[in-house]
């Protein structure tokens, strides 16, 4: 099974590629701010959130904002049982 | 004399049929039985039954097939009226079914006919109709004594009635298409030699692209959800010989605006009961039908439909949507209709729906089920979305895309919205 480090890292590929973007595997520092540096806007954090849920069972925003991929690999790994 | 085919109904699906004669001689008896609450197991039954309650002057409830006895309750009938039986006395009728309306118009009738909208949220809503309501837009003359009509809506919900009733002022046979695949439905069309249409743009999207045109059907009339330029344009290769038309019609006031493909006008037979108000389509209180208890004093209801301009002086818009189905995500509003037609676009898909999918952070997203064909397994969900990207706004971008088998559908054929 897939640990939620290596999905969260799938789905921010993912998204990232989608919007043109070519991703390398150093991209993925805990620094990170999803806006700031990965460049998503809202509607893309809510694409990951939905996306994010429906594979791990974890809203990553519904205890209240995230910034840094850091916060949301805590957010998965918290929520896991 | 004329040969005139006797069928009023031929159900495509089942296979069954009902004659104009059948009804003749049931009705020509003493004592005809009616059910004042109908929940028909066919559609031959709602046929029959609204046909016998409209010969002999009687009040029907017509509820959907598929309504439960909980939401029967839930309306304010007791399940146990569904068995309710009721002696009425028989009516005689000519042979020829074309003089029947004269005799259902001849006086007052006193007909009523209930329906209940299908309320895709809450309680159903009541909505109750004369026969002068039904028929405000049905056409009587010679030439439309040969036409043969065909439908893909359940004769239980308004579109269909209204179909019902053309059919019958001019004693035409009716063949029912609804709940059959679009390619069965085409067959259909040619071998019942079908001259009128009447169905909704999702009827329609089910046939094939590329499918051999039509050489029976004369008119066409789209209802029940909006139509698009990009609806037209397929029917008209579809449909090379037929005049194309879209109605609009609600369950509380009947069938209220007539146009030419997608663009409406307001006719003169409506003129007192419609007018567009910020956007919106307003209808009179004195056309609604329903009881409003919660509605005295005020003159005009809000649809919730929403209208776009074409041009003003002539009068001439079109319907964007439905209020109720657009997605509000990250302040903006979603019209799942637009979102659904760029993707009908996209090769490969062969139905879809879209819808908003709650979100913490943005309240909901836009989401979308799709349909592939067969051939189209392998597309992947970003060569989708690089599609839509160069035809819609990011805001309505589907950011979640879901595979599935079948989009579920309504009486009308319309898509069941979330």
């Amino acid at each position: 099974m897939k640990t939620p480090a290596t999905i969260l890292e799938e789905e921010i590929r993912r998204l990232l590629e989608q919007k043109g973007r070519v991703v390398g595997s150093d991209l993925f520092s805990d620094t990170l701010t999803l806006r700031g540096d990965l460049g998503l806007d809202s509607f893309d954090l809510a694409e990951l959130t939905v996306h994010l849920e429906e594979r791990t069972g974890v809203d990553i925003f519904q205890e209240g904002v995230v910034n840094t991929l850091g916060e949301v690999r805590q957010r998965l790994d918290s929520d896991r049982k | 004399m004329k040969e005139r085919r006797p069928k009023l109904l031929f159900d495509g699906r089942s296979g069954e049929s009902l004659t104009y004669d059948d009804l003749r001689r049931e009705l020509a008896n003493e004592v005809v039985f009616l059910n004042p609450v109908c929940r028909p197991q066919s559609a031959v039954e709602a046929v029959r039954a609204f046909v016998k309650a409209v010969v002999t002057g009687q009040e029907l409830v017509l509820l959907d097939p598929a309504q439960t006895e909980a939401e029967i309750s839930a309306m304010g009938f007791s399940p146990k009226n569904l068995s309710r039986r009721e002696e009425v006395r028989g009516k005689k009728l000519p042979e020829d079914p074309v003089a029947w309306w004269d005799i259902f118009s001849e006086e007052e009738n006193s007909f009523k006919l209930t329906l209940f909208t299908s309320g895709t949220t809450g309680q159903p809503k009541r909505a109750v109709h004369s026969l002068k309501s039904l028929a405000r837009m049905v056409r009587r003359s010679s030439t439309q004594q040969s036409s043969v009509w065909g439908m893909g809506y359940h004769p239980t919900h308004i579109a269909g009635i209204q179909v019902l009733v053309q059919a019958l002022a001019n004693g035409n046979p009716l063949v029912l298409l609804h709940g059959i695949d679009g390619e069965s439905s085409l067959s259909l069309m040619a071998k019942e030699k079908i001259t009128h249409l009447a169905a909704s743009p999702s009827f329609f999207r089910q046939i094939p692209k590329g499918s051999p045109p039509s050489t029976t059907v004369r008119s066409l009339t789209l209802g029940a959800e909006p139509a698009r330029q990009e609806d037209f344009s397929r029917l008209r290769d579809l449909f090379p010989q037929a005049r194309l038309r879209n109605a609009y019609a609600s369950t509380e006031a009947g069938t209220l605006l007539m146009g030419e493909e997608e663009v409406l006008t307001i006719p003169p037979e409506s003129k007192e009961l419609v007018r567009i108000q910020d956007g919106q389509i307003f209808v009179a209180a004195s056309a609604w039908r329903a009881t409003l208890k919660d509605r005295v004093g005020e003159d005009w209801i809000p649809t919730g439909d929403r209208v776009e301009w074409v041009d003003h002086k002539p009068g001439w818009f079109r319907i964007l949507g439905r209020q109720e189905d657009s997605i509000s995500t990250g302040g903006w509003q979603v019209n799942p209709h637009e979102v659904e037609a760029a993707l009908r676009e996209f090769p490969g898909i062969k139905d879809c729906r879209v819808y908003g999918r709650k979100n913490s952070l943005l309240g909901n997203v836009v989401a979308a089920d799709i349909v592939t064909s067969d051939s189209s397994k392998g597309v992947m969900d970003s060569d989708i979305r690089r599609f839509l990207a160069d035809r819609l706004q990011n805001h309505k971008l589907p950011r979640f895309i879901r595979r599935v088998a079948e989009v579920p559908r309504t009486r009308t054929g319309k898509i069941r919205r979330l």
